[in-house]
């Protein structure tokens, strides 16, 4: 048994050395800043034999055997040896630890956060340089068209609803004929992320200044108000940033490729990683010595309790439904980081402009009923005053470019200068005006998208259907157009504008902690856009738009936006859905189908008036939203049905909690107890019960929380209802207020239930206990092997076996039955989907052994995709899938196909393979597909050589990722998923 | 011809994409008048049941062990005395990891019908259907012609391919008219060679073909496009000649231009050719007779290209 003396030991030094050295004594007290990091910390062993304390009170450090009264935070560790060597762990290994259920946490995670990073100070413990695994390139050959063979038809008529497009499959054009895409995509794929303070700080300095929990003045704020002011500050000290030779003015951040950070949400947890952020092994981000400072002494000791997950744990006094959702593994809330899975009304923005959205708001404040709802009104306003700013901001940034650029007469900056004037004149009118052209009908887009994500967490915030949105304006551009040569000079810019728009929604990206990278990682921002359905009155919506936008999308073959397309098998054309799988043989993983008929049915099932559901667009990954009227967080939790199986199987306790989760309603897991089949169903029924009424109690928890102190005045002023009824969407002001759930692991669950059926109930081949015994074992007891077979025959889901479809159905409709017991916080419904992001992988890491095989720790399938081995008939998988009535997913499901094209087979032949097994799968009523056209040796090329694939796009679950970004776990999930052959 | 009652199937493929234009279920039949040397589905020569021992999979665990004959030798890997194996198949049940499996199951005519009605929807997309091959499906007329009047009936496409080497008997002839399509092999063009590598002569085979060509009974396709019954609809079957190449044997050139001239002579255009694929070694080992001789790669592009050079003037199906 290891010795604690080092420990204290080093303790000791460390209380020295804050005694000692001034600059070390900065990092817990900090007069200037009005700062102390005042904590009393408890560390011991889980079993209590072990302890040690700390008291940090105003710039001193003291620490002793024994307990402390009252403390702050206690970390417990499993054992005492590994707590002997606390001193020594990385924040990495901590983390390690805290996944594992070695260490357990009790009290504020930021406060954590802050200890874990003042580790690091003494000693440094980062000496790795910089990695630099990609070098920048400069190469601007396309890469990615290199490597693949990147074909295209040629459609020569006209279909759906164009009207301009010769052949609309611009079949003709490639990249090669926008050098300054070219250019600016290989310049993308050699940015390297660099974390901006910009915002965190900004925001924080108004909250200093202004007060947060009251007005300077001692007087209440209203919280609509504040955040509207606090935004109007934001935009108007931010940084007008025009690129050389931008289309588009203005960026998220003050970057290149910018990590946007959200103090109020998750932001803390870089804290512990401030000196190892730039050099850790996936995803690392550059941080100036400055920022570092700005983070740690200014930005993070403000939001140490108000950020959204420590304001609600101190409010509700820390509850076992939040302490669930600290350990990642039983559900994962996204309140805590966002709430903006939801999609602007750009209608409304662009025929009114900025200016237009001003003058509903006064003439509704007149109105006013109460002070709440005046506050609201001007809390709004001041966040469209915000965007103004920031507009005029944008607009001088371009006039000193242009004066600049003139002072040093040089004939060769004519065109430059010339594209800085057309940026001028654009400016001169949007956002404040309406749009009259699609040049400034998508800068006006863009401008708003920059101020929203300086609002709201980049995460999931969506573009809905800009195809649409964007048609008549492109129509008065073709009006203009004095001759078929000049249509087709416009046509082409508004084919390079859309690239220069796919390249600007990638500026940016989210903020992955450590332990993103360990469990979901690859993600970013997740901007869906929706092309192509019908409108929302029942035509064709296919327009010349929709296909410039899949050329883009073809073309560039990059992450963002999320691409999404709607086919309505009645009213779109068999080439259009052709198209789609072809831009998706080429780019591999974009952009994923749906039916757009089955959504809309589900939809208006679900309460969703006909023609606002024919208007549905997919957010974040494929989430349904009505664009412009609903606010539906439609990614407000993702939930591991696997736990509640664990939890039954371990007598109410989850093996990485060193707590009970509900031992009192869990009878012990023993033949005994569970004599039929149908009881251990009863059971896991039970535990899926409490985890889901868990679930809602804690998204309800952080949602009045979010009413509390994160209204988002900007967004409610483009989504429709919240300024009709003067309150913030928070409130439950727009028209549709659901809240959408994403339920990870069904299949796992599923063969598991199977396996147990079979095998023990009917087969016999062990009983309960026995079967429970293999388990703990990891299968590799003497005979285990032996069941581990008899499982293999155990029929699963995806081989279309009637008796597993019928379980499965069960399940579903038992979901969606309990979420719909209870409202949301705003009074909406909870809409039930399977995707599953990454979380597959990250809730399959920190999952047991489990009946249906799966072995501790392995990814878990992801979406509602068939395990591998599940069948090896695509058509098996494909119909299971297809059976199971649409209705029971509101909120969508990512089914994943890995179907690579046969070797000797022409594109052409492709193509008719993959759009018979697409349509077939619509035909037979299918929601949702999306095919992963990469070959698995692709990529095991690809883990051996990273540095040739930086372009290389998978599918995850609903979401694209750059293969290389991932982490091993998720590399090795996509490669064992079953490849089918076209 | 004798009627052989219920046929044994060896597998269904539910989509393939090989056999035939568009996603097809391909039902396998067990037994086949020939036996050729290299035949890619070597559990489907004998009509009757065999038993398949795939030894990878044995996990040791000696379940097996009390076979009654004696026939099961201990490992590992399990190994399987044919000569005194009875054909008892117990050691499939007492197996758990699924060593041992019948070489077919008894076939039936509803659950293909079943299974075809699901599949529907994957074969009106696609142009596709139901394929039966094997074996040789012609080795059961009855059966198969009532199969092929349900499937007719539910307005299911169905594909045959065939080794030609059966009679045309009043019931064959029912069949081919609720066809769409078929694959007509012609392997080797001289008699003998036909005797010494598939255990028959090639008469019965040419003849039949001249007959059903010349009779009229099907429809000489002339191009690919013609194969796309999303696009034409036949009154009688079209028929496609097939060539399996297998190297030093059907793909040496005297052979192929000896089918030529006899395909020529008859007025084919459009012929489909199998190049050679080495992955039925493994099955014939499962089924206890290993394949010594066999060639186990694949075709070179020059042997490809030898061939193709060959049978210049033919129009392919699929060969490129």
């Amino acid at each position: 048994m290891a010795s604690l003396l080092p420990f204290r030991i080093g303790l000791k030094l460390m209380g020295l050395a804050f005694g000692m050295s001034k600059n070390f004594r900065k990092e817990i007290f900090n007069p200037s800043v009005n700062y102390a990091f005042n904590n009393r910390i408890q560390i011991q062993t889980m079993d209590g034999t072990a302890s040690i304390w700390i008291e940090f009170k105003d710039g001193r450090m003291r620490s002793g055997a024994g307990r402390i009264e009252r403390p702050d935070l206690v970390l417990e560790y499993s054992t005492k040896d590994i707590m002997a060597n606390a001193i020594k762990y990385t924040p990495d290994i901590s983390l390690d630890l805290l996944l594992s259920g070695d260490l357990e946490f009790v009290g504020n995670m930021a406060t954590l956060g802050k200890f874990s990073y003042l580790t690091t100070v003494f000693p440094k413990k980062v000496k790795r340089p910089l990695s630099l695994s990609f070098p920048p390139q400069t190469r601007i050959t396309d890469e990615q068209a290199a490597m693949k063979k990147v074909d295209s038809e040629v459609l020569g008529c006209q279909v759906d609803a164009v009207k301009y497009l010769a052949d609309p499959y611009l079949g003709k054009l490639s990249i090669a004929d926008f050098p300054w895409l070219l250019e600016r995509k290989n310049r993308f794929f050699s940015e390297r992320a660099e974390v901006c303070t910009e915002r965190a700080k900004n925001l924080t300095d108004f909250f200093v200044a202004e007060g947060f929990e009251k007005r300077k003045d001692g007087q209440p704020w209203d919280a609509s108000l504040r955040n509207g002011l606090a935004l109007k500050h934001v935009l108007s000290v931010k940084a007008p940033v025009i690129h050389d030779g931008d289309m588009l003015p203005g960026s998220t951040t003050s970057k290149r490729l910018g990590v946007q950070l959200f103090p109020e949400f998750g932001a803390v947890m870089l804290w512990p990683e401030l000196h190892t952020v730039h050099a850790r092994h996936l995803n690392p981000y550059l941080i100036s010595e400055e920022d570092k400072s700005v983070l740690n002494d200014h930005v993070y000791p403000f939001w140490i309790d108000r950020n959204i997950r420590e304001y609600t744990r101190k409010k509700y006094r820390n509850p076992l439904s939040q302490r669930f959702d600290d350990k990642f593994a039983y559900y994962f809330m996204w309140k805590t980081q966002a709430i903006s899975h939801t999609i602007p009304n750009w209608e409304s923005l662009l025929s009114k402009g900025i200016g237009g959205i001003v003058a509903d708001i006064e003439s509704k404040e007149k109105a006013a009923a109460g002070d709440g709802q005046k506050a609201f009104y001007a809390g709004a306003k001041a966040s469209l005053e915000g965007v103004l700013a920031y507009a005029r901001n944008l607009h001088e940034e371009a006039q000193r470019q242009v004066d600049e650029l003139q002072g040093k007469n040089d004939p060769a900056l004519a065109g430059a200068i010339e594209d800085l004037s057309r940026i001028l004149r654009v400016l001169d009118v949007v956002p404040e005006h309406p749009a009259r052209s699609f040049r400034e009908a998508i800068t006006s887009v863009w401008i708003v998208w920059v101020a929203m994500h300086n609002e709201n967490m980049n995460a999931g915030l969506s573009l809905g259907r800009l195809d649409q949105v964007l048609y008549p304006y492109f129509e008065r551009d073709m009006a203009a157009a004095p001759d078929g040569a000049a249509r087709d000079a416009a046509i082409k810019e508004v084919i390079a504008l859309i690239g220069a728009f796919y390249l600007k929604c990638g500026d940016h990206l989210p903020l992955v902690p450590n332990v993103g990278n360990k469990l979901f990682g690859g993600s970013s921002s997740d901007q869906a856009l929706t092309l192509g359905g019908i409108t929302p009155s029942g035509e064709d919506a296919v327009n010349d738009l929709t296909y410039m936008f899949l050329k883009v999308t073809e073309m560039l073959s990059i992450r963002d936006p999320n691409v999404n397309a709607r086919y309505h098998v009645d009213k779109n054309s068999p080439e259009y859905v052709r198209r789609l799988l072809e831009v998706n043989v080429n780019t591999a993983a974009t952009p994923s189908i749906h039916n757009d008929k089955v959504m809309i049915d589900t939809l208006v099932s679900r309460g969703f008036a006909l023609e606002d559901a024919r208007d549905w667009a997919a957010t974040g990954c494929v989430e349904p939203t009505m664009a412009g009227r609903h606010f539906g967080h439609t990614n407000c939790m993702l939930c591991n049905l696997v736990a509640p199986l664990e939890v039954l199987m371990n007598d109410g306790r989850h093996p990485r909690f060193h707590y009970p989760i509900n031992e009192d309603l869990t009878p012990a897991f023993t033949a005994a107890n569970y004599p039929t089949f149908d009881a251990l169903l009863g059971g896991y029924k039970s535990q899926l019960a409490f985890l889901i009424a868990k679930s809602i109690e804690i998204n309800n928890m952080y949602g009045t929380v979010h009413q509390e102190i994160k209204p988002t005045p900007l967004l409610s002023s483009l989504i429709d209802g919240a300024i009709e009824h003067g309150r913030d969407l928070v409130h439950g002001s727009a028209r549709y207020n659901s809240s959408g759930v994403a339920l990870v692991a069904l299949v796992d669950v599923v063969d598991s239930l199977m396996a147990l059926k079979k095998v023990v109930y009917e087969w016999k081949k062990a009983d309960l206990d026995q079967f429970k015994a293999v388990l703990d074992r990891d299968f590799t007891g003497e005979g285990d092997k032996a069941v581990l077979e008899h499982i293999k025959h155990v029929p699963k889901f995806g081989s279309n076996d009637p008796e597993v479809n019928a379980l499965a159905k069960d399940l579903i409709a038992f979901m969606n039955d309990e979420y719909a017991r209870t409202k949301n916080y705003r009074g909406g419904n909870y809409l039930v989907g399977f995707w599953s992001m990454s979380n597959h992988t990250a809730f399959g890491k920190l999952s047991g052994t489990m009946p249906s095989g799966r072995l501790r720790g392995k990814a878990f399938t992801p979406g509602i995709t068939p395990a591998p081995g599940s069948s090896d008939q695509l058509l098996d998988n494909i119909k299971t899938v297809a059976s199971i009535d649409a209705k029971q997913f509101p909120n969508n499901i990512a089914f994943n196909v890995k179907l690579v094209p046969g070797g000797g087979d022409t594109h052409e032949q492709t193509l008719d393979h993959f759009y018979d097994y697409a349509r077939s799968y619509f035909d037979l009523g299918g929601l949702q597909m999306q095919f992963n056209v990469v070959t698995t040796a692709m990529m095991r090329d690809a883990m051996l050589h990273p540095e040739s694939y930086r372009w290389l796009m998978v599918r995850i679950s609903g979401y694209n990722a750059y293969f290389t970004e991932l982490n091993k776990d998720m590399q090795v999930e996509l490669i064992e998923r079953m490849e089918f052959k076209a | 011809m004798v009627d052989r009652g219920t046929p044994l199937i060896c597998d269904i493929k539910q989509n393939s994409l090989d056999d035939g234009p568009g996603i097809r279920t391909v039902i396998f039949f067990k037994g086949c008048p020939l036996s050729c040397s290299w035949c890619q589905n070597p559990e489907a020569k004998e009509m009757a049941d065999q038993l398949v021992v795939q030894a990878s999979k044995c996990i040791e665990c000696k379940d097996c062990i009390d076979c009654p004959p004696e026939a099961i030798l201990k490992g590992p890997p399990v190994q399987v005395d044919r000569a005194r194996c009875d054909l008892c198949f117990r050691c499939i049940d007492a197996c758990p990891a699924g060593v041992f499996k019948h070489a077919g199951t008894p076939a039936d005519i509803e659950a293909i019908v079943k299974l075809a009605r699901e599949n529907a929807v994957f074969y009106r997309t696609s142009g596709g259907g139901i394929t039966l091959s094997g074996g040789e499906p012609l080795l059961f007329p009855r059966f198969v012609l009532a199969l092929v009047r349900r499937l007719r009936a539910e307005g299911i496409s169905v594909v045959m391919e065939t080794c030609g080497a059966v009679r045309l008997s009043p019931d064959v002839l029912a069949i081919l008219p609720h066809l769409a399509l078929i694959y007509y092999d012609v392997k080797l063009a001289d008699p003998a060679a036909h005797q010494q590598h598939c255990g028959a002569g090639n008469a019965l085979v040419l003849e039949n073909l001249k007959v059903l060509v010349e009779g009229g009974t099907v429809l000489l396709p002339d191009s690919k496009d013609a194969l796309d019954f999303k696009k034409h609809a036949y009154d009688k079957p079209l028929l496609v000649p097939r060539i399996p190449l297998v190297p030093g044997i059907t793909d040496v050139p005297e052979n192929l231009s000896g089918i030529a001239s006899a395909l020529k002579g008859l007025g084919v255009k459009l012929i489909d050719v199998l190049p050679y694929n080495p992955l039925w070694v493994d099955k014939a080992m499962a089924l206890g007779s290993p394949a010594h001789d066999a060639v186990r790669g694949w075709m070179s592009a020059d042997q490809l290209a030898r061939a193709r050079e060959a049978l210049a003037g033919f129009r392919f199906e699929r060969f490129k």
